[in-house]
């Protein structure tokens, strides 16, 4: 939700925005508040359970390329779709975020969990998002 | 940390897991984290019930800040503040039961006349029903320690010769 415009419909669809210090606070808190979203949208076990790996994946790597040592989150649930966007970044930190997210033998972790992976520049160029999507069944 | 929402029943529990969360982080005493819990779920359901009348929809907003001694917390909405409303719903219990847990409470509006509820909440483990710090113990008293303060003051008869 943004600035109380646009209301989600039904329950299972809902938003949220998340503000927080980027650090060992960001990931459980994170982690709550998508798996109750989740819940409320009678996510499968194993899929939230994915999404739990999702979070835990960004908020482990985003304390290094967040402004400000705040991480910006839109968190939306709705047509069968979890959305994260990452905000207050510039397009450089997005990307070197995602690259940080790269395991050996395993490889990203980061585009492995997530269903769509992109950032998304704001059109002045001073900022972007970075867009983290997940399906769920 | 920052959190907002739509105002909507459901999502008076993700603001609580939300905060369980932010206490177990910092180890906040469960005793405190239980009242802040209860103190902004009271005034979190007070956005949803008060807030927006008439099908309308907005925000909910519940800003939390830690210090050394103190946990700030506030609770926001766009609606249309804090007036007295003789067909409540509710029992008009939250505002004093916010009063009691908090340490202290604050009515009004924010400088884009947002209405907002500031609750200030002490870490420190000195409270009336706190059996821990009354009995010093870790992990609060044992069985032994609450026997004998029940235990009559005088002296039980000597069995010796």
């Amino acid at each position: 939700m943004t600035d109380g415009g646009e209301a989600p419909e039904t329950a299972a669809e809902n938003s949220a925005e998340l503000r927080i210090s980027a650090g060992p606070l960001s990931a459980p808190v994170l982690c709550r508040v998508v798996s109750m979203m989740l819940a409320r949208a009678d996510c499968p076990l194993d899929r939230l359970d994915d999404a739990m790996l999702l979070c835990d994946a960004l908020c482990a790597h985003a304390p290094a390329h967040v402004r400000d040592e705040h991480l910006a989150l839109k968190v939306s649930v709705r047509e069968g779709r979890l959305e994260l966007r990452v905000g207050e970044m510039t397009a450089i930190s997005a990307e070197c975020l995602v690259q940080d997210a790269v395991l050996p033998e395993i490889g990203n972790v980061l585009e492995h969990m997530s269903d769509e992976l992109r950032v998304d520049p704001s059109p002045d160029g001073e900022s972007a998002e970075l867009l983290l999507a997940m399906n769920l069944p | 940390m920052q959190l907002t929402l739509p105002a909507r029943p459901e999502n008076i529990a993700i603001v609580r897991h939300a905060l369980g969360a932010f206490g177990e982080a910092f180890a906040m005493d469960s005793q405190i984290l239980s009242d802040v819990r209860l103190a902004v779920t009271e005034a979190c359901t007070n956005v949803v019930v008060h807030a927006y009348p008439d099908g309308s929809q907005g925000p909910m907003e519940v800003f939390a800040n830690l210090t050394d001694k103190e946990l700030h917390v506030i609770v926001r909405d766009e609606g249309k503040g804090i007036t007295p409303r003789p067909d409540s719903p509710g029992l008009g219990l939250g505002l004093p039961l916010i009063a009691s847990l908090a340490e202290s409470v604050n009515l009004g509006r924010d400088e884009h006349e947002r209405t907002e509820v500031q609750m200030t909440f002490s870490l420190s483990n000195e409270h009336p029903y706190d059996l821990q710090a009354k009995f010093g113990a870790a992990n609060g008293p044992d069985q032994d320690q609450l026997l004998a303060e029940d235990k009559p003051r005088h002296s039980a008869p000597s069995t010796e010769p």
